[in-house]
């Protein structure tokens, strides 16, 4: 007797997914949810996190320069002697920088005021304001602005 | 945080005592400055060009801010005598160093130009503290000299 063999099922093909919505969702934390809907059928996919453009790093100069005015400032606000306000730590710090720091501070200097030709003068060795206008601020700040733009450090 | 709330900050004084600000932000003077009647100079005892009179002793000592207003004038102790019928300067500081100027106004109180930042109207010892330590010389003149020290 022919042995009897039970018929081998043919594999079902599997039916053609073809997606019929895709939702994107971005949550907390950077997280991703894609939602992909089939033929009545919900798959749902976290793949996160979500890829931001390519922010700029700080400047390293830049922000260590931000950050000792900041604190220069707040921290000399009331201070009257020019002694003290030069010599205080964030302001040694800056002249610290050296000339890196030099178009930042002549920067500041323009937009903002204060007390930099000490720091100006320790990182130069020189000191462009003309005699007469020794103690006039405004035009210490002109001169040395000049200084700046003739030599190409500011615009 | 308000420009009042600042101040009081930094001068915890003036939080129990009258005082106001009578001036709009200017860097352009100091407390010694406006003390002798400068609001376009800024001068502090210094080598450094321009912050101080050249001909004028330049070390961080009460003593050479005391030379400058000698030469305005005034004159050092009886400031009690002398107030009846003069002008008042007074001196602060701490550790041996001077750290503010502030001059006396006609009706008693006295008015201060906090660094960079604001003029106000106070009574004398509510900025003594952490910054500008306290009063440490009163100066009294009896009649007005002139205004204008030379400059460095």
């Amino acid at each position: 007797m022919a042995a009897m063999t039970r018929p081998v099922a043919k594999p079902k093909p599997k039916p053609k997914l073809t997606p019929k919505r895709v939702t994107i969702r971005d949550g907390a934390a950077g997280a991703r949810a894609v939602t992909v809907q089939m033929d009545g059928e919900r798959r749902a996919r976290h793949i996160g996190p979500r890829r931001e453009p390519q922010a700029r790093a700080p400047d390293p100069i830049q922000a260590r320069f931000a950050a000792l005015v900041r604190a220069w400032r707040a921290e000399t606000m009331c201070m009257s002697s020019l002694i003290d306000i030069a010599m205080h730590p964030t302001y040694q710090q800056i002249i610290g920088m050296g000339p890196p720091a030099l178009p930042l501070i002549l920067r500041e200097l323009g937009e903002q005021g204060g007390e930099w030709f000490w720091a100006l003068r320790a990182i130069t060795g020189e000191d462009p304001v003309p005699p007469d206008a020794q103690g006039d601020l405004q035009r210490m700040r002109n001169a040395w602005l000049e200084w700046a733009r003739l030599r190409g450090h500011v615009a | 945080m308000t420009r009042e709330q600042r101040i009081e900050g930094a001068f915890p004084g003036l939080r129990t005592s009258p005082w106001e600000i009578t001036s709009p932000r200017d860097e352009r003077y100091n407390c010694v400055g406006w003390a002798a009647g400068r609001s376009d100079r800024r001068w502090w005892p210094s080598p450094s060009p321009g912050d101080w009179p050249a001909d004028l002793p330049s070390a961080n000592s009460v003593e050479s801010l005391i030379a400058l207003f000698a030469r305005l004038g005034y004159v050092l102790g009886e400031p009690a005598v002398r107030a009846q019928s003069g002008e008042r300067i007074a001196i602060f500081g701490h550790a041996g160093r001077p750290t503010h100027v502030a001059r006396q106004l006609g009706d008693g109180r006295w008015t201060s130009k906090l660094g960079a930042e604001q003029d106000i109207v106070h009574e004398l010892r509510a900025i003594e503290g952490e910054v500008y330590g306290s009063v440490v010389a009163l100066l009294a003149r009896h009649a007005v000299a002139p205004l204008v020290p030379s400059r460095g």
